[in-house]
């Protein structure tokens, strides 16, 4: 399973991330996919999900919809015009610094 | 997934400490879809069981705990705004229009007494009358299904705390007799409508929680 320190730091991106592929989803449908894209690699809590969900809300960067569904209400999270930038720009930034990462990392050729 | 069902997930949340609604509706959906999956993995799995599963999945008590206190910030936020919103509804013309006509009853009644009166009496009639509004909305919501309007109240009871204690303000300050007619005309105005404030806003804030997070049947 991935650290969850360097999970931390991405967690936003990779929701956001998730949300420019697939358009609305709830809760539960994210975990799932993060797990099925990191071949159960990457294992988000449901504690650490939600208030990152609820920030990246209050931000101004998702949008939620409520419908009933078998009796119980969900809560669904889309991208807003403002969270379609911040994606594009959090994506290039994450890229930049794994892009670092690998250079500092990679074996020296002397 | 049965209403049954459902409701037991409900009193389960509330056993954890997850009794609000607008603090469990996204919880709801999570555990039922969680056991949903499971049984469909497992069709034979008993609904405790997986309720059990679902639950350490979530992070057991700790994940509940930090969940809770994030969602209550969150709650704590909205209430900011619901209350901004509810204030521009309630100060609107109606009201405006009460206050002035109680405020000049109120200056008709200063002026009939004679000068040297103590105001005391006045002062704690209008301050029983506040706490009657207070104690009738306390009972009346105290079961509320909403950590919003539950918050609500209880921030609302520390901002009545200085008109409550403004007789002791003015009982150090002066003598609590008519010199200045128009100080204590203020302050009874004040009261007024800090007394439909307190008997009103309450209900209007529970009606818009009620919008806000349609009850989960």
């Amino acid at each position: 399973m991935a650290g969850s320190q360097l999970l931390k730091g991405t967690l936003s991106t990779i929701l956001l991330k998730l949300l420019a592929d697939n358009g609305r989803m709830y809760g539960y449908e994210i975990i799932q996919n993060i797990k099925k894209y990191s071949s159960d690699q990457i294992n988000v809590t449901e504690g650490a999900l939600y208030p990152a969900l609820h920030k990246l809300e209050s931000q101004g960067y998702l949008l939620t919809e409520s419908h009933k569904v078998d009796g119980r209400t969900r809560k669904y999270y889309r991208l807003s015009k403002k969270g379609e930038r911040a994606t594009v720009d959090k994506l290039q930034e994450l890229q930049e610094f794994l892009q670092n990462i690998s250079g500092i990392l990679a074996p020296k050729t002397t | 997934m049965t209403q049954a069902e459902i409701k037991a997930i409900k009193r389960y949340l509330a056993l954890n400490g997850v009794k609000y609604y607008d603090v469990q509706e996204e919880l709801i959906d999570h555990f039922a879809t969680a056991l949903e999956a499971q049984r469909e993995q497992n069709p034979g799995i008993r609904f405790k069981v997986a309720l059990l599963k679902a639950h350490r999945a979530f992070g057991g008590r700790k994940g509940f705990h930090d969940y809770i206190v994030e969602a209550r910030k969150r709650v704590r936020d909205k209430i900011l705004r619901v209350l901004s919103s509810t204030l521009l509804d309630f100060l609107g013309w109606p009201l405006f229009m009460i206050t002035i006509l109680v405020g000049a009853a109120w200056y008709f009644y200063l002026s009939t007494l004679p000068f040297g009166t103590s105001f005391m009496n006045h002062v704690l009639g209008m301050d029983l009358a506040l706490v009657v509004a207070l104690l009738y909305n306390y009972l009346k919501l105290r079961k509320s299904r909403f950590y919003l309007t539950r918050a609500f109240y209880d921030g609302l009871i520390y901002f009545f705390y200085l008109p409550l204690l403004m007789p002791s303000y003015l009982h150090a300050f002066h003598d609590l007799q008519i010199s200045n007619h128009w100080t204590y005309l203020l302050y009874f105005s004040l009261l007024t409508l800090m007394f439909f404030a307190a008997f009103m806003l309450p209900a209007r804030v529970s009606a818009k929680a009620e919008n806000l997070y349609p009850a989960i049947s």
